[in-house]
């Protein structure tokens, strides 16, 4: 089946100064800058936020405990002397934790970036791992926060049970 | 500032908000129709965003305009005649193509952008609060409208036709957003609001030159101006709408 989607995006997103990024989850776009705006969208409208990041589906490598277990340990597998780039290494802890910002390292590939960060712990402790190329990171602009992520926060959202309609039907019916 | 405005300055004011206010309501409610119609997912949700947020300035509109005439919003909004509307015609034409919704929505969010700069210099406290607070979404507004105009614009040959199209449809309706209302330049004159004739002079030099670089042109004919209280067709139908549910039961409170 082809798909006519637009692209896929991976989201990651920064609660607060000096927390680490996130992955919370992924956006259709045509480009860098509309994933960033759709990411903006999607998940910010609510929680607070003071960064976004993208990043194209096809340029992130995520690895399972599953998947890792038996493989050859890939910082061996890598023989030849191609040049290094710096890698964002993400880990998920446990079930409970996101998967977010661990390690910042350079390498060869995305494999090795893996293998060295990983070092001596063993891969299946944590459930999942994600590693992204750096410069295929789109970030948002630090300049924008206001106009990005500040309404989200001045805005108060009533929950459902706030309306008394269920009473007031009952009023009606009964006139 | 708040207490000492004269009644004659008071009721102009009172009728500046209206306008402002209804502008606002009847972009929203036009821009609610692509809920669960918008080209993807992900804009579905932007553009739901967008109209929820105009919907969230005309009610600061309408509660500034309640303090000064004790007029409950919910009334104005549920239970005014189409003809007592003062928004204009350009948001209240129907929701047309996505790249009409694109065109109009980016149109009035630069104008919007502009005329709230001018309004956070107003003497009037609660004008100039509400302006600065309610440019932030703007900006964001004009982010995400002005990314669509670029790229439907430098798209496909069908993208940029239908672009061009909506433009020429809608520019003759932009002069109407500058018609001052009645007793308007008593609220100039306190510099409680903004000259109209120049902002709409800059509203119309930011367009000009963002639709260069969209590789669209803006239209050759000149806007036609008239008063805000002649209405298209469209708004009967619409207001009705708007209003279907709240008169099924006057007295319901939600």
């Amino acid at each position: 089946m082809t798909d006519t989607q637009w692209p896929r995006f991976e989201v990651f997103l920064i609660e607060a100064d000096g927390k680490p990024a996130e992955h919370v989850g992924s956006v259709h776009a045509p480009d860098p800058e509309m994933a960033l705006l759709n990411a903006r969208d999607v998940f910010v409208r609510r929680p607070h936020c003071r960064g976004l990041w993208v990043v194209p589906a096809t340029n992130v490598l995520f690895r399972t405990a599953e998947e890792l277990k038996g493989a050859p340990h890939p910082a061996e597998s890598q023989p030849n002397k191609a040049k290094e780039q710096p890698y964002l290494i993400f880990a998920k802890p446990n079930h409970r934790e996101p998967l977010a910002l661990w390690k910042c390292l350079s390498a060869t590939s995305a494999e090795s970036a893996l293998g060295t960060a990983i070092g001596k712990r063993s891969a299946t402790d944590w459930p999942l791992w994600a590693v992204v190329p750096e410069a295929k990171l789109t970030r948002s602009d630090p300049e924008e926060i206001e106009a990005f992520f500040q309404p989200a926060e001045a805005k108060h959202y009533k929950m459902h049970s706030d309306f008394p309609i269920g009473r007031q039907m009952k009023e009606i019916r009964q006139k | 500032m708040k207490t000492s405005l004269d009644n004659p300055v008071k009721a102009a004011l009172a009728g500046r908000l209206l306008e402002m206010a209804d502008d606002e309501l009847i972009l929203a409610h036009r821009d609610s129709e692509w809920t669960g119609h918008a080209p993807i997912l992900e804009e579905d949700i932007a553009f739901a965003n967008i109209a929820q947020d105009e919907m969230g300035h005309a009610l600061i509109w309408y509660e500034i305009r309640r303090s000064l005439t004790g007029d409950d919003p919910d009334r104005l909004v549920f239970f005014r005649e189409p003809s007592e509307f003062r928004n204009v015609q350009m948001v209240e034409l129907p929701k047309g193509d996505w790249a009409f919704s694109m065109v109009r929505q980016w149109m009035f969010d630069t104008w919007e952008w502009l005329h709230l700069e001018a309004l956070e210099k107003s003497r009037f406290t609660p004008i100039a609060d509400a302006a600065k607070k309610i440019r932030k979404e703007e900006t964001y507004h004009l982010r995400h409208t002005g990314a669509w105009i670029h790229r439907l614009g430098r798209g496909t040959d069908e993208s940029n036709r239908r672009m061009q199209a909506a433009l020429d449809q809608l520019w003759p309706y932009g002069g109407q957003i500058t018609w001052p209302p009645a007793d308007y330049q008593l609220l100039v004159d306190q510099s409680l609001m903004p000259g109209l004739s120049q902002l709409g002079a800059r509203w119309k030099e930011k367009i000009q030159s963002d639709l260069v670089k969209a590789n669209l042109q803006l239209p050759g004919s000149v806007p036609v101006s008239f008063s805000r209280d002649q209405h298209s067709q469209y708004l009967t139908a619409l207001i009705e709408e708007l209003q279907q549910v709240a008169q099924l039961e006057a007295e319901a409170r939600w």
